[in-house]
């Protein structure tokens, strides 16, 4: 019933059952035969056909791929396992034909060689790729520590088999690149020019790749240390044991980071600048409306004084110039004292107290002294103070002096 | 000598106990740290403080010297809470490195079908659901500044977790046949 398969047919029947192919090798560990039957695109006949020519396996009603086009997908799309044995397989090729073209010059052995020569190009790149992906994906995914630390030691294992198969590689072509010089052939020098490139940058890469999984391994034994340990002292924190058996005591004591320590949060003072400031304002007046204290809020901060506000005040200080005063002294006959106590200022400057016309009777004395007579005679009068007592004032009478006017 | 502008928000950080931690969302004023100089210059400028500033691997934190013996006690107090926490977090499947995303239902879940888990939450906290005892086990994680909350849900480990092992790993036991230290 079985005719052999041609490419043709084998790429045809693979492209029928795409999606069960795509399903079964997404689903390594093999999936249950109901669930590929219950799948619309299947039906027994197909299942048994794909059986027939192993594109896949049927065993105890479990289905998986075929190994080998599992293998094929994996290598083709460059993920699955690192495996040394392709560069190996091309090194062994380039070897017997380099052997058989030094016997027999045939261009069906350089092109053999050429050819080698490319693949160990092209395998020893993807094989170092999925080195450094998987490395990765073990130290971030894998969740068992024994696993992980074996896995990353496997890799380093690998690591090491593929630099062997590099320096191989050189060793080949610089043993043979006499032998290649003697070819006239522009491509394979150009193949082997690459080829060298692309040798050493792998070997560099893999040195970076040893550095990262020697990191990888510390920290992973490390911290599973660690968390081996946080255990350890739980269970003897739960004996009461941890103060006795550990040093934990000290070593606590001996932290000082802050956060272990009592929190002073840090209080200012509200700066009295800042609350004048508008800001401040408009703060006071949240704060105060949340406590409900604005009753009063009718209140509202007095608009912008217009420029010169305060000029008139300024010309009623000035309006109580002495000069002013002493001048009308002058003109009069009366004493100075008198005529200071008893002279109506202008409304503007208000009424004066008392102490005020005293002050200033006695400022005039001192500063208009070369316009006044002072004659030595001592008047007197009786006053009533505020507390309505009554005083009596003896006072120096000064006269204006007639020859200073003129 | 040049202070950077951000002083005033990494010593308030600082100052309150927390860290400042590469992976988090204050890794900018990390960077700030770490740029050039900067480290020396703000270790000199927040010493007149009496804060001194210490890096660990991948993050800041203050230190002072002042010691009291409440204050010792309370620091005994707390770092044992933290050994019950850690005990817990590293008995997960998910260990708690730096840059582990943790999922508080996920955890719940996780408290449910292992009967150990369980007994050491129902230990740490009193709350009703368990949903609510994760939440608030990772919330003292995060006030420690070891956690950060980056959804309701999600807490990510920060890189502050390394003091937590450093000093976990100055622990000596003495030998009981049991336990060697790393």
């Amino acid at each position: 019933m079985k005719s052999p398969l041609t490419i043709k047919d084998l790429v045809n029947l693979l492209y029928q059952n795409r999606e069960v192919v795509e399903m079964l090798f997404g689903n390594k560990d093999s999936l249950n035969k109901s669930e590929i039957l219950a799948r619309e695109d299947m039906s027994d006949e197909k299942l048994e056909k794909l059986v027939a020519y192993e594109i896949i396996h049927e065993n105890n009603n479990i289905i998986g791929l075929d190994d080998r086009i599992t293998t094929f997908i994996e290598e083709f799309l460059e993920i699955g396992e690192v495996t040394t044995s392709f560069i190996n397989d091309n090194i062994q090729t380039l070897n017997e034909n380099l052997k058989y073209y030094r016997i027999d010059s045939n261009p069906k052995f350089l092109r053999n060689i050429k050819r080698s020569l490319k693949k160990i190009n092209s395998t020893t790149s993807r094989e170092v790729m999925k080195l450094h992906k998987n490395i990765d994906d073990t130290y971030k995914n894998q969740d068992n520590y024994v696993i992980k630390l074996q896995e990353l030691d496997k890799y380093k294992r690998k690591r090491d088999d593929i630099i062997d198969l590099i320096k191989e590689s050189e060793q080949i072509i610089s043993e043979a690149q006499g032998f290649f010089n003697t070819i006239i052939d522009a491509e394979l020098n150009s193949i082997v020019l690459d080829l060298r490139y692309v040798l050493v940058r792998n070997r560099d890469y893999l040195n970076e790749i040893q550095a990262q999984i020697i990191d990888f391994i510390n920290k992973i034994q490390y911290q599973s240390e660690i968390y081996k340990k946080i255990q350890r002292l739980k269970e003897l924190k739960d004996y009461e044991e941890l103060k006795y058996k550990t040093n934990f005591d000290d070593v606590v004591a001996g932290t000082n980071a802050l956060m272990f320590q009592k929190r002073n949060i840090l209080r200012s003072r509200l700066s009295l600048d800042f609350l004048h400031s508008d800001h401040g304002y408009m703060l006071t007046q949240k704060v105060a409306a949340r406590l409900h204290l604005l009753r009063n809020n009718y209140r509202k901060p007095a608009g912008k004084m217009a420029a010169g506000f305060d000029d008139n005040n300024r010309e009623e200080s000035a309006s109580l110039n002495i000069e002013g005063l002493v001048n009308k002294f002058l003109q009069t006959d009366t004493d100075l004292f008198q005529f200071v106590l008893n002279y109506k200022f202008p409304e503007k400057a208000g009424d004066l107290s008392l102490e005020k016309r005293i002050s200033l009777y006695v400022g005039i004395s001192i500063d208009y002294d070369n316009k006044l007579t002072i004659s030595g005679k001592i008047g007197k009068m009786e006053i009533v103070n505020e507390k309505k007592q009554k005083l009596k004032v003896g006072y120096a009478i000064i006269k204006p002096n007639r020859k200073a006017l003129v | 000598m040049n202070i950077p502008k951000q002083t005033p928000e990494i010593f308030s950080i600082l100052s309150k106990g927390n860290f400042i931690s590469s992976n988090g969302s204050k890794g900018k004023l990390y960077e700030v740290i770490s740029y050039e100089d900067n480290f020396h210059i703000l270790k000199e400028f927040f010493s007149h403080t009496g804060y001194i500033l210490e890096h660990g691997h991948n993050y800041y934190y203050f230190s002072q010297l002042e010691e009291t013996n409440t204050l010792m006690e309370k620091k005994l107090e707390q770092f044992a809470y933290y050994i019950d926490v850690m005990d817990f977090f590293s008995s997960m499947d998910t260990k708690p490195t730096v840059g582990t995303r943790y999922r508080v239902t996920q955890i719940a879940e996780e408290c449910f079908s292992n009967e150990r888990l369980k007994q050491k939450i129902l230990a740490l906290s009193r709350k009703e659901k368990m949903v609510d005892k994760v939440a608030e086990i990772a919330g003292d994680l995060t006030t420690g500044g070891f956690f950060e909350q980056e959804d309701e849900d999600t807490y990510k480990v920060m890189d502050a977790i390394h003091y937590l092992e450093q000093v976990i790993s100055l622990i000596t036991i003495e030998d009981d046949g049991e336990q060697t230290n790393p």
